[in-house]
């Protein structure tokens, strides 16, 4: 592996230690960084707690070997050893206050400075994502992006809270407390000092086979999953052709499959904590026999033997959980690849390379409409008022793989005209508004709007002049009210109510058990689809853009309703430019101009009289669509 | 009363048990020698301590005599790491087991289900039921029994070993002791209660993803992008506040276990040392006293894990209830009739329905002769694809409406049923494996000559040759991507490969372009001879292979007849028919 080489995208071996991953170490690193002092004191903190754990086993020597051992020489006063026994024991009760104390401060720091950490490296992804180009989007699965801002976070986060902190803190502890029975006892260590590595080397060996046997299970799993979840959205057609016994006889393989392989885990586990113990009751005995030796020996004195197996048995704990905390560190190391991965796509705005201006907070939403933005903001751009509010020239699009969508299609749209594109499914309707809005780039051609060329508008410049309705109205679970000021949350209740009643919507909403406070279920589930649309009409009004596109929805809705939809539209077009893709009736006579689009070509336009007069496309289109409606 | 709550909750899963007792017996079997050769282990050690350093010569252990003991100590340690391995072997696979039957059974039950008595269940929801609802019921009933088992042998065990070295030394030790079980219990309430809430802000946190990301459209077009983040970072907050209060909770707890262990030692150190000094306790049984907490800390922890199981396990069955209470909507009859002898004749006789209460189908009737072919059409939301819901029992008819051969398929068993009447349905779902076991779905018995047959037939057999491992393409997430086209088309070769002898096709060529569909049609013309067919579909092509064309309008009958004779009327048929024929002229354009 070649470290100088830029590898993104490299496979999915981790293997710690490696210069690709020290770089990854390194990059996390600079999220620390801002917490150095936390971490620092965490230091501080954890060193002072290893010395005091260290020197409770020295006084429990010191007693043993001092009143307890004089209280066996007879001639010694009695009261006076108990005195220093109970003086021992006051000591030892501050060590065990002090202890405590660091103990907490330190959880307490380390938690939150890793959670803090987290969170910024959170929201910086999750900001990150939200303003990455629509395509990439297209290109990864809504779960899958979900699940890179939610668990991989969260790999990450025990690395940064439990992780680090207690790799550290284990391995200072193995190290010291070696160094201790060393130096306490040199001839006593030396059953430790073989047995021991033996032990490190059993637990490393285990957490590899059981990190094996996990994955596997973990794979099982998710067939069994899959499965389930197929065998449960096709239930139908499972149903239809009577698999229902072929089916069960399948997930039996497969649940039993992920059964043997959670065996395979088990029995990893079974074997490696009785060979565990086996080590560290064999380090006991063979010390103790040992110990007993050099007693006898006149080589050791009783309270060092004590002292000495109290260091011990703190040293076990540490060696069993080494190998788990370095898994920790391995997947957090994976996540880390992915997490960065995202954050090295470059956005929408770096990838069209005008100023990042999307505003952060609400304040700089309102700044920039009322164009009171900060002095590093780009000045507000002057129009052409004789320029046409749309034009298209010349325009040709098609997706990366497949027949050309649009073919040198060129329009304009005056100031306040209100235009409807009609067309037959695939004429290339929908890709004019995602190209006006800028959701797919480069299209070959130009398009303006107010005589600006849309490439050199930042996003947010562009998205906040035009508001789209879409035909797939897609509403978030928050209160109907936060749905209506969606473009401008500062918006007061009276305005938001004012909205609906403009678009007919407040009728319903008032109908709500909240009224405007009213939760929406996911997507605006429990309300009708003619419901949604109204509201995102109220969303769009409440907006207040020059320039609307609206792309009608074809679902039907109830007569009542399509009244109060044919209404509301007309009510949102007022006074503005508007680009509709019409469905409805109304909204195709009423437009001023309509331009009919067939097989990504704009193959006709003018008013409903002079386009029936024609008798062509629009005439077929007409008799085909439209007539039932009328 | 708690009892009875438990037997309720767990009745399911209490009635597994005996599946898993013989293994869940041994493994109790090894638990109890395993623990009692623990403290044996304990008083060995305690016993050397006590010989080597004894005070006065004629005590005092030789060193031969230390090395009996140790071989002693050595031997029974080999025993109980034996036992230990055979306690966590038995009790664990059983539990794993348990686990296995469960699950088997949870799906078992869904396959007798139909899609509508599930459509008020998210799949997910099944899925996370199915998987972390059993996994926490098998936690209690498993490995949680086994800490609590142990707890319950090994806690009263040392205390009496305690009580018998020194009764004083003992009586202080309870201080740690009860204040650990007393940690245990309160802070299990507190870390329940956080971990959920911790788990219910990252839910919220992943909702907010979820959205923003499937709206991104929206957040884009309303330039929100700032705003979204503003939400998630709040969500976030919220989150982080969630944690860093379990963290401050889990880190007190693991503080006060921590200190309880040092005051044991303190309380062996002082009154120990105080009880040495007199003369009244020896060196070994002062390490016995310090190793006594340590042998019953895990097991006293442990039994704090369970009560915090408890709660999630317990909701987590009456969860996994609500799902063994689904109730199938048609079911097979008791004595249902699987008829030998198969003609083919269907009968649809004053056939109602309403979902809901909301009439769909009014009086509907027509009779398809054997070896007919039936045309059924009509607008969006006519009924057509309830009607073949009915006539196919996938959703249950009002009795004696739908014949087969003059029984009524409700009569019918359901083996019978789907041999003699294969069906293409609207949605066509195809599952993510190979091409060849799709379209082999309704057997194991469809080789692979009748695989390629049939998929010559529905034209998709070129599609599939083309793909890079043709017939073994994997299909779905992994595999390929089918076009909505090629995934009809591929539907109608799965039904097609059961042969079945009546055939109901629902609207499955809406994808398919005109040339694909008319080459289609002209297969299925010469496979239909001799078979009843009925054809649902509102493109005037594919009605017209049927010998007779129903057209439905809002739930009824509104035309009956042949083709050229509905075209003659000038009715709802004719006005489809010009459609199209209008379609065809733009499409040319």
């Amino acid at each position: 592996m070649n470290a100088s080489a830029p590898t993104p995208d490299r496979s999915h071996q981790h293997r710690p230690g490696s210069v690709h991953d020290r770089r990854l170490l390194g990059r996390l690193l600079t999220y620390a960084l801002p917490h150095a002092w936390a971490i620092g004191a965490t230091i501080v903190l954890l060193v002072s707690q290893l010395s005091l754990k260290l020197l409770g086993p020295e006084i429990i020597q010191r007693t043993i070997d001092g009143p307890v051992a004089r209280a066996m020489d007879a001639g010694s006063e009695r009261s006076e050893l108990l005195g220093e026994v109970r003086d021992y024991a006051l000591q030892y009760a501050v060590i065990v206050a002090a202890m405590a104390l660091l103990f907490l401060a330190r959880e307490w720091l380390t938690h939150r400075t890793g959670q803090r950490i987290i969170y910024e490296v959170r929201n910086r992804l999750f900001g990150h994502m939200l303003r990455l180009p629509i395509a990439w989007f297209d290109r990864h699965h809504v779960g899958w992006a979900v699940t890179r801002s939610t668990s991989d976070v969260d790999a990450l986060s025990e690395m940064f809270t439990t992780g680090i902190s207690t790799i550290v803190s284990d391995l200072l502890m193995i190290v010291v407390l070696i160094v201790a029975l060393v130096w306490i006892a040199p001839p006593l260590s030396i059953v430790a000092l073989v047995v021991l590595p033996i032990m490190i080397y059993v637990s490393f060996r285990f957490r590899l086979n059981a990190r094996r046997a996990f994955r596997a299970t973990r794979e099982s799993l998710s067939r069994l999953n899959a499965f389930l979840q197929e065998r449960l959205v096709g239930l139908g057609v499972v149903r239809l052709f009577r698999r229902e016994r072929a089916s069960a006889n399948r997930f039996d393989e497969l649940n039993s499959v992920y059964y043997r392989d959670n065996l395979v885990t088990v029995r990893h586990f079974s074997l490696f904590f009785p060979t565990v113990d086996v080590l560290a009751n064999a380090i006991k005995i063979g010390t103790l026999a040992l110990g007993a030796y050099l007693l006898f020996e006149g080589r050791l004195t009783a309270g060092v033997l004590l002292q000495f197996w109290f260091y011990l048995v703190f040293i076990f704990d540490p060696i069993r959980e080494l190998a788990e905390r370095y898994n920790i560190l391995q997947a957090a190391m994976a996540a880390a690849e992915r997490i960065f991965g995202i954050l090295d796509t470059p956005t929408e705005m770096q990838a069209a390379a005008v100023p990042a201006d999307v505003p952060d907070t609400v304040e700089e939403v309102l700044a920039v409409r009322t164009g009171a933005a900060g002095a590093d903001a780009p000045a507000p751009r002057v129009d052409d008022p004789d320029a046409p509010a749309i034009e298209f020239e010349r325009v040709s699009f098609s997706y990366p793989t497949g027949p050309p969508v649009l073919h040198e299609v060129s329009f304009r749209v005056r100031r306040g005209e209100r235009v409807a594109v009609v067309g037959h499914t695939g004429a290339g309707k929908t890709t004019l508004v995602n190209l006006l809005c800028r959701f797919h780039e480069t299209p070959r051609g130009r398009v303006r709007i107010h005589g600006h060329d849309i490439d050199a508008l930042s996003h947010h410049e562009l998205r906040s002049r035009i508001a789209i309705v879409q035909q797939d109205v897609f509403l978030f679970s928050d209160t109907i009210a936060n749905n209506i000021r969606m473009g401008n949350a500062e918006m007061p209740m009276q305005r938001v109510r004012e909205m609906a009643a403009a678009v007919h919507a407040e009728r319903f909403v008032e109908a709500q058990p909240d009224g405007f406070e009213t939760m929406l279920t996911e997507r605006g589930a429990n309300l009708s689809s003619g419901q949604r649309q109204l509201l995102a009409f109220a969303r769009a009004l409440a907006a207040d853009p020059d320039i609307l596109v609206l792309d009608e929805a074809t679902s039907s809705v109830d007569s009542e309703t399509e009244a109060l939809i044919e209404d509301a539209t007309a009510v949102l077009m007022q006074g503005r430019t508007s680009l509709v893709i019409a469905h409805r009736l109304s909204t195709i006579v009423n437009a001023d101009r309509i331009l009919v689009m067939h097989k990504g070509e704009l193959r006709e336009q003018g008013t409903h009289d002079e386009l029936m007069a024609q008798r062509g496309l629009y005439h077929k289109l007409y008799k085909l669509h439209l007539s039932s409606s009328a | 009363m708690a009892l009875r709550g438990f037997t309720k909750s767990f009745a399911r899963g209490l009635s597994y048990f005996p599946a898993v007792r013989t293994r869940w017996l041994k493994g109790i079997a090894c638990l109890i020698p395993e623990n009692a050769l623990a403290i044996c282990n304990l008083l060995i050690v305690g016993h050397i301590v006590n010989g080597v350093t004894a005070e006065n010569a004629a005590d005092r252990m030789t060193f031969e005599q230390v090395l009996v003991w140790t071989g002693v100590f050595v031997a029974s340690m080999l025993a109980s790491s034996a036992l230990k391995f055979g306690m966590r072997w038995y009790i664990t696979g059983a539990s794993r087991e348990f686990e296995r039957i469960y699950r088997r059974d949870l799906f078992a039950h869904f396959m007798s289900l139909s899609p509508q008595d599930v459509a008020h269940i998210r799949t997910g929801d099944v899925m996370s039921r199915a998987v972390a609802d059993i996994e926490a019921v098998r936690m209690l009933l498993g490995p949680s029994v086994m800490y609590v088992a142990r707890a319950a042998l090994l806690v009263p065990a040392v205390l009496v070993i305690m009580f018998m070295k020194d009764p004083i030394v003992a009586s202080a030790m309870l201080v740690p002791f009860i204040g650990l079980a007393l940690v245990v219990k309160v802070a299990a309430k507190p870390t329940q209660h956080w971990s959920t809430e911790s788990a219910e802000r990252l839910a919220e946190l992943s909702t907010v993803a979820q959205e923003s990301f499937s709206g991104i459209r929206v957040v884009k077009a309303f330039a929100t992008e700032g705003i979204a983040g503003n939400d998630f970072k709040r969500m976030g907050q919220a989150f982080l506040h969630a944690n860093v209060k379990l963290a401050t909770l889990r880190g007190m707890t693991s503080a006060t276990i921590l200190t309880m262990k040092e005051v044991g030692v303190l309380i062996v150190l002082g009154i120990g040392g105080w009880r040495l000094v007199q003369g009244q306790l020896q060196l070994g049984d002062f390490l016995v006293f310090k190793e006594c907490l340590d042998i019953a800390l895990w097991p006293l922890i442990a039994i704090g894990w369970m009560l915090g199981l408890y709660t999630r396990a317990r909701t987590g069955a009456e969860r996994l209830d609500e799902l063994f209470d689904l109730r199938p909507s048609v079911m097979e009859a008791g004595d249902a009739l699987a008829p030998e002898h198969v003609t083919g004749d269907l009968e649809v006789r004053g056939l109602s329905f309403a979902w809901n209460d909301t009439p769909v189908l009014e009086d509907v009737s027509f009779h398809v002769p054997a070896g007919s072919t039936l045309g059924i059409t009509g607008r969006t939301g006519c009924g057509k694809s309830t009607l073949v819901q009915l006539l196919s029992r996938q959703v249950e008819p009002p009795a004696g409406t739908v014949l087969l051969d003059g029984h009524d398929i409700r009569a019918l068993s359901f083996d019978h049923l789907r041999r003699t009447m294969g069906v293409v349905p609207q949605d066509t779902f195809l599952f993510s494996e190979t091409i060849r076991e799709n379209i082999a779905f309704a057997g194991d018995h469809i080789g692979a000559d009748d695989v390629e047959t049939v998929a010559a037939i529905a034209q998709v057999d070129k599609d599939i040759t083309d793909f890079p491992d043709g017939y073994e393409q994997l299909l779905g997430e992994r595999g390929v991507t089918l076009s909505g086209g090629q995934r009809q088309r591929t539907a109608i070769a799965r039904t097609l490969a059961a042969d079945p002898p009546v055939l109901v096709l629902d609207d499955c060529l809406s994808a398919v372009d005109s040339v694909t569909e008319r080459a289609i049609l002209g297969g299925l013309r010469q496979r239909l001879q001799g078979r009843t067919a009925i054809i649902v579909s509102h493109r005037v092509a594919a009605l017209s292979l049927a010998d007779r064309i129903v057209v439905l309008d809002e739930g009824r009958v509104v035309e009956q007849g042949t083709h050229d004779e509905l075209v003659a009327h000038g009715g709802l048929y004719a006005d489809i028919e010009e459609r199209q024929r209008i379609e065809e002229e733009i499409e040319a354009l």
